[in-house]
């Protein structure tokens, strides 16, 4: 209840508020701060900048179970080629696999189930 | 016969092919710029995989890829992460540049950028950006052509006088084929340096080590320090390998003599199976890399700085027979000139299109913007020479500026490729390019990578920081042309308009 209510008491809060408001929902209104703000960055408030754009649904999220599945597959697989994961869960030689240290093979099962997941995506028509 | 008579004879050899093949192109060729700058956006998936992988795979990982192995260790196996990146890229990305570059008629990068931000300011920003960037690129392409014929002659051709015959030879076969010779030339290139890389690395590690497995054991009873992170020298720290990822896919990617490869498929479906099985070849050429490198820091120890990018010829020179020393160096060629024609080519076509046919001679014929394009090839070829013989540093470093700059590109590439939110400003496109590029200057030369991360990274992040700000408070570009490219990416992607 109190952070719900805490913008209400603080301006500065609010107009970040109002602002990201415009930004995410792409809407004109701006509210008395934004305003102000738009002013004294010596904007016209009715220019292109404070209209709303067409609204569209983000690329950037799946739309689809198989986009889903194969987005956050290849983000968490990713990460395991990545530090931290790198510089301390896989930073070893021991055991070594058929041979090969095991950060040599650690790193490279990662990369080919990354390329499973683009041949599955491919698979799926994604 | 010395072996450098048959390495030096060999390289000629291929070098005179590759003539052939580009008068064999120029006949194809019909007058006109999509097919002088695009081959007519008619390549298949066979052309294209290779001379993807051959463009992006310089003489950067032929030669320095092993001096990195040789110098940091097995830290370097961090490639496999860009090349998985690129692979990505290419699907979700790369895939939507072509439906534009298809729908609208775009030729370079610039085109894509400036129609969607709806100004002229954009336009000239990613052309500088565009040739500024990959000049550097083609001086390391040919110092390693240079490094490449003097180490094959054994000295007896100077690095300058192999640079500028490489250099000429690649130029000449771009003026008389266009991109269809570039792409033929890339096929040979990229199956040749592949296959060259193999042999000499599985031929050295079992004459010097009794086999590939024998190598690695090797390696951790002489050299253990190479075989941990971050290295014998400490480089492979947490920032720096994040840093090179982003830097050496998004990067190298977004220059324009990559992206302007996804305008000429001939359809997506291409795309997308080049996105799904680029990295296959892009990875594992890494693996006799390695091998290549930990197996000479082992038997040849004691190269320094630019000398352990040398490791493979010298180890062939010592321990190979001559037709296999010439028949890789000949490889090593291929790697340096498939890529050093594609940014010859990339920049002479933004130099035609986005700066001669734009602003200086807008209404002239097919015929003479080719002929124009050949001009330039000749103009490149002269700075590229110039630039060369100045003789900067270490290869890798080269090319991460180059990737550096081109990463500046990113926020307004993925503002256009990726509807939903508010979009970015032409305002906030050109302060967070110009603003980014500042920062790259600051956190690459002046103070390298502050706090251990990457220049690179701090430059992204300062681009898209000011992009988001200016954009908030600058005018838009019109909701019909929001509409026109967003509500093509729509129906490309999902198959219908909301």
């Amino acid at each position: 209840m109190f952070w719900s209510q805490l913008p209400y008491f603080n301006p500065y809060l609010r107009c970040v508020l109002d602002l990201a408001e415009c930004h995410f929902n792409r809407t004109p209104k701006i509210g008395r701060v934004g305003h102000a703000l738009a002013a004294l960055l010596v904007l016209d408030p009715s220019s292109r900048a404070m209209e709303s754009q067409p609204t569209r649904r983000s690329h950037f999220i799946p739309r689809t179970r198989d986009g889903w599945i194969a987005t956050i597959s290849f983000l968490v697989i990713f990460m395991l080629a990545m530090p931290p994961v790198t510089h301390t869960l896989l930073n070893r030689t021991e055991p070594w696999i058929v041979g090969l240290p095991f950060i040599y093979v650690a790193l490279f099962a990662v990369y080919t189930a990354l390329i499973c997941v683009l041949v599955w995506a491919l698979r799926r028509g994604l | 016969m010395d072996t450098w008579v048959i390495a030096t004879s060999l390289i000629f050899l291929y070098l005179v092919f590759t003539l052939v093949l580009g008068v064999v192109a120029n006949r194809r060729m019909t007058v006109d710029m999509e097919d002088f700058l695009l081959c007519g956006r008619r390549a298949g998936f066979v052309v294209l995989y290779l001379t993807v992988v051959a463009s992006f795979h310089s003489v950067f990982a032929f030669l320095g890829s092993g001096g990195f192995f040789y110098t940091h260790g097995v830290g370097f196996w961090a490639a496999g992460t860009w090349t998985l990146l690129v692979g990505a890229i290419t699907y979700v990305i790369g895939t939507r540049i072509w439906a534009l570059g298809k729908a609208f008629g775009y030729i370079t990068p610039a085109d894509m950028l400036a129609d969607f931000y709806e100004s002229e300011a954009v336009r000239i920003a990613v052309a500088a950006v565009s040739v500024v960037f990959t000049i550097l690129y083609i001086q390391a392409q040919a110092q390693g052509l240079g490094y490449i014929i003097n180490i094959a002659s054994d000295g007896r051709v100077g690095l300058e006088l192999g640079t500028l015959i490489l250099l000429v030879v690649a130029a000449v076969y771009l003026m008389a084929g266009g991109l269809r010779a570039v792409y033929w030339t890339d096929v040979l290139q990229g199956i040749w340096m592949y296959i060259a890389i193999w042999v000499g690395a599985l031929v050295l590690s079992y004459e010097l080590f009794g086999g590939p497995l024998e190598l690695w054991r090797a390696v951790s009873e002489q050299r253990p320090d190479l075989l941990s992170l971050p290295g014998p020298k400490g480089f492979f720290t947490p920032g720096m390998w994040i840093g090179m990822t982003f830097t050496l896919s998004f990067g190298v990617i977004f220059q324009p003599h990559m992206m302007i490869r996804y305008y000429t498929a001939i359809d997506a479906k291409t795309l997308r199976l080049l996105g799904a099985t680029t990295p296959i070849y892009l990875m594992t050429l890494f693996i006799p890399a390695a091998l290549i490198g930990l197996g000479g820091a082992v038997v040849m120890p004691g190269l320094e700085g630019p000398a352990a990018d040398r490791i493979f010829p010298e180890l062939l020179f010592a321990y190979a027979s001559p037709w296999l020393t010439g028949i890789i160096l000949a490889g090593a060629t291929a790697a340096a000139m498939s890529t050093l024609d594609s940014i010859l080519h990339a920049n002479m076509t933004v130099l035609t299109r986005d700066v001669y046919q734009r602003y200086i001679n807008p209404d002239e014929s097919q015929a003479h913007y080719v002929w124009v394009g050949r001009g330039i090839v000749l103009g490149l070829l002269v700075v590229g020479y110039y630039l060369s013989v100045l003789r900067l540093d270490f290869l890798v470093v080269l090319v991460t500026l180059s990737g550096a700059g081109a990463l500046q590109l990113m926020p307004a590439i993925l503002g256009v490729c990726f509807p939903g939110g508010r979009t970015l400003t032409r305002a906030g496109v050109v302060a967070g390019i110009s603003t980014g590029l500042a920062a790259l200057y600051i956190t690459l030369v002046v103070s390298p990578h502050p706090l251990g991360l990457h220049g690179a990274i701090w430059s992204l992040l300062i681009n898209t920081a000011v992009a988001i700000s200016v954009s908030a408070v600058t005018p838009s570009p019109s909701k019909e042309t929001i509409e026109r490219v967003h509500g093509e990416l729509e129906r490309f992607v999902y198959g219908t308009e909301e």
